[in-house]
């Protein structure tokens, strides 16, 4: 009986798994992408590459180190549930990323803006709120642990990519010239 | 989402920012004009940040400025509750129990963080000379993104698969009306 429950819940936990990634994925890859690009070439394909890199990077690390640590704290609670619990509490966080995607696609690409790092701060931190309540949920009770983990580990997110910011962003020009430099050495072109 | 305490306005406001979905249960739903008048503020203060960046640049003179607390305070009286409601009806159809009255008091109630920062932002802009409409403005609005997910979320039963859309074209709308606004 109790085998039987456990394998309903599992089930539920999977409902939409797939769907839950492709948007996280997307979240990411978005965010990369509107972080690294040039204003003025838009489609230089070394900023979209690098972006997508550094966002699904990025973003892989910043969802296993939450899982991490609500994993940590929780315990009997992952024992009980199973992994999967733990991961579906921070899938459904990592939902929360969708708005301030769009509002950050819509400022960089429709807007013109430049200004980035407000919209990433602001979503990373509401993932981790919402990874929170996802979790007090789950549990049938908000617990500050919870909270102050997901919290500290957003927060600690958000300084890693404002401070990593300035140096990615000169990271594709030197990766595009270097890229050339080689060509023209390939090419016979020498130095 | 019944009223079972009465909390003040100031707590409801800092409850919301802090913690949206406890702050719900006791949210001002019999005093929805109270709520209303958080979302006016704080698009009062907003615009009028916007307007007086633009005065101390020097594209916009005095005038605008004035024009800005107007729009910004029609913007959250209106257009905000305006957007509950259309909201209100999406989730009739996916068959909420809550009144409109209640949505509109919900929905208007997740702008109370961009009411705080829209204070910081008056202060900073008008002591310190500050361009604050996208620092503390924007920021502001970010801010209310959280709370509107989690009350379309107690609306509809706990469902992502409506708040999370139906949030991101909100801001959407926001972002893309104030910028409007912006280059009148």
């Amino acid at each position: 009986m109790e085998e039987k429950i456990m394998q309903e819940t599992q089930l539920e936990y999977s409902k939409g798994k797939g769907l839950r990634k492709l948007v996280r994925l997307l979240c990411f890859m978005v965010i990369g992408v509107c972080a690294l690009i040039n204003p003025l070439d838009l489609l230089n394909l070394y900023n979209i590459g690098l972006g997508i890199i550094c966002g699904l990077l990025f973003g892989g690390l910043f969802r296993m180190f939450l899982k991490g640590f609500l994993g940590m704290l929780n315990g009997r609670f992952k024992k009980e549930q199973g992994k999967e619990a733990i991961r579906y509490a921070v899938d459904n966080g990592m939902l929360f990323l969708v708005p301030f995607t769009l509002m950050l696609a819509l400022a960089v690409f429709y807007l013109g803006w430049t200004m980035t790092i407000p919209f990433i701060s602001a979503g990373i931190m509401a993932v981790g709120t919402a990874s929170a309540i996802e979790m007090g949920k789950m549990q049938g009770k908000q617990k500050i642990k919870n909270t102050v983990a997901a919290s500290g580990v957003s927060f600690a997110f958000s300084f890693l990519w404002t401070v990593s910011f300035t140096y990615l962003s000169m990271a594709s020009s030197m990766i595009e010239g270097g890229i050339g430099l080689l060509r023209s050495l390939i090419g016979g072109g020498g130095l | 989402m019944k009223n079972s305490a009465n909390p003040s306005l100031v707590r409801t406001i800092f409850g919301m920012m802090i913690n949206p979905a406890g702050a719900l249960k006791g949210a001002l739903s019999s005093k929805w004009y109270l709520s209303v008048m958080v979302s006016a503020l704080a698009f009062g203060l907003f615009f009028v940040q916007t307007g007086l960046d633009l005065y101390k640049t020097g594209q916009k003179d005095i005038s605008f400025v004035l024009l800005s607390v107007g729009a910004g305070v029609a913007y959250g009286l209106l257009v905000i509750p305006l957007l509950a409601g259309i909201i209100w009806l999406i989730l009739k159809v996916a068959k909420t129990e809550n009144s409109l009255m209640q949505a509109v008091s919900s929905f208007c109630l997740s702008y109370s963080g961009a009411l705080i920062y829209g204070v910081l932002g008056i202060a900073f802009s008008l002591i310190l000379g500050w361009k604050t409409s996208l620092a503390f403005g924007i920021t502001g609005v970010l801010w209310a993104i959280g709370p509107i997910i989690i009350t379309i979320r107690e609306l509809t039963g706990g469902k992502n698969s409506l708040s999370v859309p139906i949030a991101a074209l909100v801001s959407a709308v926001v972002l893309i009306s104030w910028s409007a606004f912006g280059n009148l």
